[in-house]
């Protein structure tokens, strides 16, 4: 009873230890069940994204302007090529036999007979080759292996006996049928005998013929494929070289990048640090990595090739990647008032040579300070890192090894006035220039070379601020190898000279991990062929079983499939392109892919946390994403965009597939109000105007630069035309807008007062809202004698124009009466004026506001400050103001828009959008508020300007005899800047000068037919010697005289008749 | 009262000649009162073992891995389940007589591994043999102890403070070793079986107690201040303590969580009802290490699920608790405290490998009895199953003193 009672409490503690594994049990089992469940689908999961397409751009008419275009691209997986075609079982049976690289070449050589032979193996061989004894084998023997651990003997052997199985067709049954056989060293008959008497019922000689078949079948299908991706082969061994040998060679290259990453990672997990870290002599002479080769089946001189590139393969990294993120990361957060780009720079840096321990744990996480990095990354593992080895105690200390962590830099004081000062300082701390003479020279040349980089303003892809960091982080590099160098000696010294050997625990952590390394890295796929034609795509989708590792993949490309007379897009200014991401867009979204990580790897999620991680799933986009880049296609991005689906295969290969996933949704299509006949005359128009006969700007219309717009009446947008399209030179004497392709319609990219065609708004409103008398007669008479135009206060006219009233004055555009008009408004009024017919407001073409949306820029300000006023409130401000000058400014499409106001009374939103996704946008508009009669009478006024003999556009082609309808419109000239004096001034421009003339923008605006308005037209030209009569009506004339208008017109007005009739 | 001494009966050591009749007898084994339900439980977790060795090696091949090989497994049981007999037939006394010759051999054992021992994950821990399985002497130091302790404390009762040193001293000198080599899972392994055979000694549970809270904060220290250990043994610590969590794991899984994190992938996918036997993930990715050996629970949990497992674990707990029922039946006490220690060896292995593969303890190598492919844990697990089922039948007169306590 005695004993029992000391069994008593030790069965009470079995139950209780029982209970503690029971409960743990049901927590992982249960509670944590979800996510386990999902980590586990992901080790056997392959995924792919189905793109989807991006929403159709149409005309008004239905012609389609862009679209996605369905395309392939065919891309190399070299795994499945090494385990299913018989080109790389053959290549890879024999590096496992040989214990070297075999190249494909050779391999492809030697197919038949190499393959014949390794079916010829019996069990019996290959037992005694993984045991270490020699091996004869197709000519060529195997000695006898002295340490057949290290050589890995056994597991070659095992992958001798997988290649020959796979050779022989044998399938997973087929295979654990064998396998008793397989498995018996005593067995003395050829894999291919086994294999046909117990897996594939049949006979040596069908199974050898079988054999044969394949191979003969894998030589002219490879040769077939050669042929149709010969134009994607790089050039190998002179011009002789066959498509299939090129072939061949891009698979061996493939095959070697796949191999040297997988012995990066497994260094790397061993080591605790990449290999390039490493001097290329450090890692060939003083580390031990011949268990890398026999893991990858390479002989020495491989292994060296191995050892010998790494180090720059690193720096290429760094340059190429590292570099520029780190200073890309640096601008962001400085941008985004985070923390200042120096400083951000200074814990990047830390950040790549800091040791594992210090690293952040979660993706986006910042980077510790800079100022806390003590220990440096591969120095700190080193110790420990090699077996029966420790770095001598006098050679541990490794602070001050580079300034980041040296602690004399990390106390002083932050300078507020230069914060670029410790990026200075650590230049010439390590000696930058020493190594690079591009570099400064001290630490004063650095901070100088900063400061002015930041002064012109950092940018994220700023190459040359990416190569200002690039010098300094070379000279950090090169110190950092020369600790290592000295370190690793010193350790072989400990060592006797002999090359260390990593510690075994590391060792077995590295094995572990070596299988799915491999399988990870050779899995991933490298394009082959971007755009494969038809036959390419067929071959391969249809016999997938002979092209192992060649797959097909969907994608596509946006096209513009409407082009214009030189090839360009149509409307590229106004369509817009796509683009991928930037680098700062990628990082801009680290925060939603913080959050999406966080919530993926939650065990249970709620009804808003599910819906949160899916709203952020179709938030962020994919650094390979077409997404809008400028223009329409960035304005409508939300709209055209659509949503990646997903196929996903979960279980192995072959073995209880499962396929999910969701379909893909295309981005919404897009019908657009633009006409593109009209679009494209009004292109064709500004890019070839024809010069008018009598004196004109010739510059100009060699060069012209301006818009074109084309409205109806309800503000639809017929065409919207700019020019230049294609970068031009500055024409000497005018500005430079002649250099820069811009959408000129919306916006104003220099100082774009209306001018004259002001004029008509002025009327309108004046004679409605401030009584003003229109039979009130006033004279334009010179101000002092001897002078040839009219003048009133510091304004002339372009003639003297005597007595105006004020249809005259509209129609011969006479500034003076314009300037009393002006005196007659309060300012309050003049502004009202403005806004009433949408001046100073956007025209509406931005469909969803400006929020969160970019690509349609648009200009529509007025500025009203205080200053302004008080220039305004002057009697000289108001008279220029009535006529369009200095204190008003207007895009094309705002006057455009206000046009159409004046002519029927609505003044419409413009829109360029008629449909999204068949839903048409609705239209929306307010009443300019202005009695009929106030308007009927600008109206007449304007058709006089064209009908009148003395009308500013009399006699420019603008007349119903010439066009076949009536315009009414008004001519609009105003000053730009003045004609520059000087050696870049010609002869004309000076004597222009000499009168006084200044550089303008001329302007003619209107509307057809004049009695039944159906469209509005804009035309404006940038930067000229002469008035409007001279340049603009000459280039509206010819716009009008287009077929396409006409033509549109005569359809339009139809199709009202018709409904007419119809009601 | 004297102690009887029957050490002088039939001689103590080999120079007396070694009479396989004096040690071996299956005569004096009362087979009605063999622990048939014992062997029963055990026979069957064996059977379910083979299953799943069997479904690895399939999922193996029909993956074209390199691994498990259950025809090697299967000649390993084989070549070892004779052990189960041999050891039934040990006869108590003869044990009790040579256990300074078993504990001595076990001893020179663990000391000649480290001249021509080999070495595996870091270890040199494995003699070769030429039977199909290396030896690995830090299994047969379980064994060792076992007896030794038993030996010492069949006389002493740990009532004075210097009864302490002796078994002590034992425990010692073996978890020392093992721990050089370094296989400190397997040297820590032997620390519960030791208090416990302490306790059914006679040892004061306060003081026991003591004992564990001591090594716990010497633990601690040294996991703190790193004094002592490999750097590799720290760094599983740490994995452990930062892996607990399921996040924490599945963001360090691609480092030194790799083990843990595909061990913890393969039980929670187990769910309810589990996979199915082969059907499991680790099976189908080869990506667990050790799957057939120290995580071949994982694979067991995420094959049979919840509901499974904790019949397995069930198995295992009525086996030990009824090991530990039979063994306070024993009258002599040298039979009693080494069928406990055999219970206690039972108990650790399975709360071990359990506790390891479910997160509860950091990370190291240590078999399922029963289940684990490893030839001298296979070895060890029959030999002390039949020491135990022998112990437990083996009636001999006895003049012990417990013999006479009720």
């Amino acid at each position: 009873m005695v004993a029992q009672r000391r069994f008593l409490p030790l069965v009470a503690v079995l139950a209780l230890g029982l209970f503690v594994l029971v409960a743990r049990l049901v927590q992982v089992q249960v509670f944590e069940a979800p996510v386990w469940g999902r980590e586990a689908a992901n080790l056997v999961r392959s995924s792919n994204v189905i793109p989807y397409h991006r929403g159709v751009i149409r005309d008004r008419n239905g012609v389609v302007l862009a679209r996605d275009e369905d395309l392939y691209e065919v891309e190399f997986e070299y795994r499945a090529f090494r385990r299913g075609h018989v080109l790389g079982q053959v290549a890879h049976a024999r590096s496992a036999l040989e214990l070297r690289s075999v190249p494909l070449a050779e391999a492809f050589e030697h197919l038949e007979d190499w393959a014949r032979a390794l079916v010829a193996i019996t069990p019996e061989q290959l037992a005694a080759f993984a045991r270490g004894e020699a091996l004869a084998i197709g000519g060529v023997v195997v000695p006898a292996s002295a340490d057949p651990v290290l050589e890995q003997r056994n597991q070659r052997a095992i992958d001798v006996r997988y290649y020959a199985g796979a050779l022989l067709g044998l399938d997973d049954r087929a295979a654990r049928a064998l396998r008793p056989d397989a498995e018996d060293p005593a067995r003395v008959r050829s894999w291919i005998e086994l294999a046909a008497e117990r897996a594939r019922k049949s006979t040596k000689e069908r199974l050898a013929a079988e054999l044969e078949h394949a191979l003969a079948c894998a030589r002219g299908d490879l040769d077939e494929l050669a042929a149709r991706l010969a134009d994607d082969l790089e050039s190998i061994g002179g011009e002789g070289a066959t498509p299939l040998a090129r072939l061949v060679d891009a698979l061996e290259r493939r095959r070697r990048a796949v191999e040297d990453q997988c012995a990066d990672a497994i260094f790397e997990s061993a080591a605790g640090f990449s290999a390039g870290r490493l001097s290329s002599r450090a890692l060939a002479e003083d580390l031990d990595t011949r268990w890398i080769a026999a893991l990858l089946r390479w002989d020495a001189a491989r292994a060296g090739e191995w050892s010998a590139t790494r180090r720059d393969r690193w720096l290429q990294r760094l340059d190429g990647l590292v570099v520029p993120r780190l200073f890309a990361r640096a601008v962001v957060e400085e941008e985004q008032g985070r923390k200042r780009a120096s400083a951000r720079l200074f814990d990047g840096l830390a950040e790549l040579y800091a040791p594992r321990s210090a690293a952040p744990r979660g993706r986006g996480d910042p980077p510790p300070s800079w100022t806390e990095l003590e220990e440096l990354a591969v120095l700190d593992e080193l110790d420990g890192l090699f077996e029966g080895v420790r770095l001598p105690a006098e050679e541990r200390d490794f602070r001050a090894t580079l300034p980041l962590n040296d602690p004399e830099l990390q106390t002083s004081e932050p300078g507020e006035e230069d914060p670029w000062l410790y990026v200075a300082l650590a230049t010439e701390l390590v000696d930058a220039h020493a190594l690079d003479p591009a570099a400064p020279v001290n630490a004063a040349e650095a901070s100088a070379r900063w400061n002015a980089l930041a002064e012109k303003g950092l940018a994220a892809e700023d190459p040359e601020g990416v190569a200002e960091l690039g010098r300094f982080v070379h000279a950090l590099e090169t110190r950092f190898v020369a600790a290592i160098d000295r370190a690793l000696l010193a350790l072989r010294e400990e060592n006797g000279g002999r090359p260390l050997a990593f510690a075994k625990a590391r060792l077995d952590a590295a094995l572990q991990q070596e299988k799915s390394l491999s399988k990870d890295l050779a899995s991933r796929t490298v394009l082959l062929r971007a755009q494969p034609d038809y036959e390419l795509v067929h071959l391969i989708e249809r016999h997938p079983e002979r092209y192992r590792g060649f797959e097909v993949r969907e994608t596509t490309r946006r096209v513009h499939t409407v082009v214009d007379a030189n090839g360009e897009p149509f409307a590229r200014t106004l369509l817009g392109g796509v683009r991928k991401p930037s680098l700062e867009e990628l990082f801009a979204q680290i925060r939603d892919q913080r959050r999406f990580d966080a919530l993926k790897y939650q065990v249970l999620r709620s009804a808003d946390e599910e819906r949160e991680l899916a709203e952020i799933n179709a938030r962020l986009f994919r650094a390979d994403e077409w997404t809008g880049g400028t223009g329409i296609e960035d304005y409508f991005d939300a709209e055209l965009r659509g949503r990646f689906g997903w196929r996903e295969v979960r279980g192995l290969a072959g073995r209880d597939e499962l396929t999910i996933g969701e379909p893909p949704i295309d981005g919404k299509d897009l019908d657009l109000t633009l006409d593109v006949e009209l679009q494209r005359a009004a292109q064709a128009v500004l890019e070839h105007p024809e010069l008018p006969s009598e004196r004109t700007d010739t510059e100009w219309f060699q060069n012209p630069v301006g818009a074109i717009v084309l409205l109806t009446v309800e503000g639809e947008v017929l065409a919207a035309a700019s020019v230049p399209t294609q970068k031009g030179t500055a024409v000497p004497g005018r500005d430079k807008e002649r250099e820069y392709v811009r959408e000129r319609t919306l916006t104003r990219p220099t100082f774009n007062p209306p001018g004259s065609v002001f004029k008509p708004f002025v009327a309108a409103f004046a004679l409605d809202r401030i009584g003003f008398d229109a039979s009130l007669r006033f004279r334009c008479v010179p101000l002092k004698e001897g002078d040839r135009t009219g003048g009133y206060g510091d304004l002339h006219c372009n003639a003297i124009h005597h007595e105006c009233d004020l249809t005259r004055a509209l129609t011969v555009s006479c500034n003076c009466f314009f300037a009393h008009v002006g005196e007659c408004y309060t300012t309050d009024e003049l502004l009202e004026m403005a806004r009433t017919f949408g001046f100073g407001e956007p025209t509406g073409i931005r469909l969803f506001g400006s929020s969160g949306r970019s690509g349609l820029r648009e200009d529509w300000r007025l500025p009203t400050g205080d200053a302004w006023r008080k220039a305004v409130d002057a009697a000289s401000g108001k008279r220029r103001f009535a006529n369009g000058l200095s204190f008003v400014e207007s895009t094309p499409m705002q006057l455009a828009r206000a046009t159409a106001g004046l002519a029927t009374g609505f003044l419409p939103d413009v829109s360029i959008a008629r449909r999204l996704e068949g839903v048409p946008v609705p239209k929306k508009g307010r009443e300019l508020g202005l009695s009929e009669t106030s308007l009927a009478f600008v109206r007449s006024a304007m058709e006089r300007v064209v009908t009148d003999p003395e009308g500013s556009a009399h006699g420019k082609g603008l007349d119903e005899r010439a066009l076949g309808f009536t315009v009414a419109a008004k001519t609009g000239s105003a000053d730009y800047a003045a004609i520059r004096k000087g050696f870049e001034a010609s002869d004309v421009e000076l004597s222009l000068a000499a009168e006084g003339r200044v550089r303008k923008h001329t302007w003619v605006t209107g509307w057809f037919p004049a009695d039944h308005p159906r469209a509005v037209f804009v035309i404006y030209l940038h930067d000229l010697l002469y008035t409007s009569s001279h340049t603009a009506v000459h280039v509206g004339a010819q716009f009008l005289r287009q077929e396409a208008v006409k033509s549109w017109l005569a359809r339009t007005l139809e199709a009202e008749r018709q409904a007419e009739e119809a009601r | 009262m004297k102690e009887p001494n029957d050490d002088r009966q039939g001689g103590g050591t080999l120079s007396a000649g070694f009479h396989p009749g004096r040690a071996f007898s299956l005569r004096d084994v009362r087979w009605f009162e063999l622990d048939w339900h014992v062997l029963a439980l055990a026979l069957g977790l064996l059977l379910l073992g083979l299953a799943f060795v069997r479904a690895m090696a399939d999922a193996d091949l029909a993956a074209g891995r390199s691994g498990v090989s259950f025809a090697k497994h299967f000649q390993k049981v084989a070549l070892t389940i004779p052990a189960i007999v041999v050891a039934l037939a040990v006869r108590p006394r003869w044990l009790r007589r040579h256990a300074w010759l078993v504990y001595g051999l076990c001893v020179a054992l663990l000391v000649a591994v480290m001249f021509v021992g080999g070495s595996r994950n870091g270890s040199q821990r494995w003699i070769p043999l030429p039977i199909g399985f290396d030896l690995q002497p830090s299994e047969l130091a379980k064994l060792g102890v076992i007896v030794a302790l038993a030996r010492v404390l069949y006389r002493n009762r740990l009532e004075r403070a210097k009864d302490w040193a002796p078994p002590i001293g034992i425990a010692l000198l073996p978890i020392g070793l093992v721990a050089l080599q370094p296989d400190l899972g397997t040297a820590l392994s032997l620390v519960p079986i030791t208090l416990g055979m302490l306790f059914v000694a006679g040892a004061r549970a306060s003081i026991l107690l003591r004992f564990v809270l001591g090594a716990a904060i010497v633990g601690v220290c040294v996991w703190q201040f790193q004094i002592g250990v490999h750097d590799y043994q720290l760094q599983r610590i740490q994995t452990w303590v930062e892996g607990f969590r399921a996040q924490d794991l599945i963001h360090a899984r691609g480092g030194p969580a790799f083990h843990s994190y595909h061990a913890r992938v393969a039980i929670g996918n187990g769910g309810l009802l589990g996979q199915g036997i082969g059907a499991g993930v680790a099976n189908q990715t080869g990506y667990l290490p050790e799957r057939d050996c120290d995580s071949i629970f994982a694979v067991v949990a995420e094959e049979l699920g919840l509901l499974g497992t904790l019949g397995v674990l069930a198995a295992y707990g009525v086996m030990i608790a009824l090991m530990m029922g039979s063994a306070s039946a024993i009258r002599d006490r040298f039979s009693r405290l080494a069928a406990g220690g055999i219970a206690f060896y039972f108990a650790a292995q399975l709360f071990i490998n359990v506790a390891v593969n479910l997160g509860l303890v950091p990370m190291t190598g240590i078999t399922l009895p029963l289940f684990s492919t490893g030839g001298s844990s296979m070895l060890v697990t029959f030999l002390a199953l039949g020491l135990f089922l022998g112990l437990s039948s083996h009636h001999e007169p006895s003049l012990d003193r417990d013999s006479f306590r009720t």
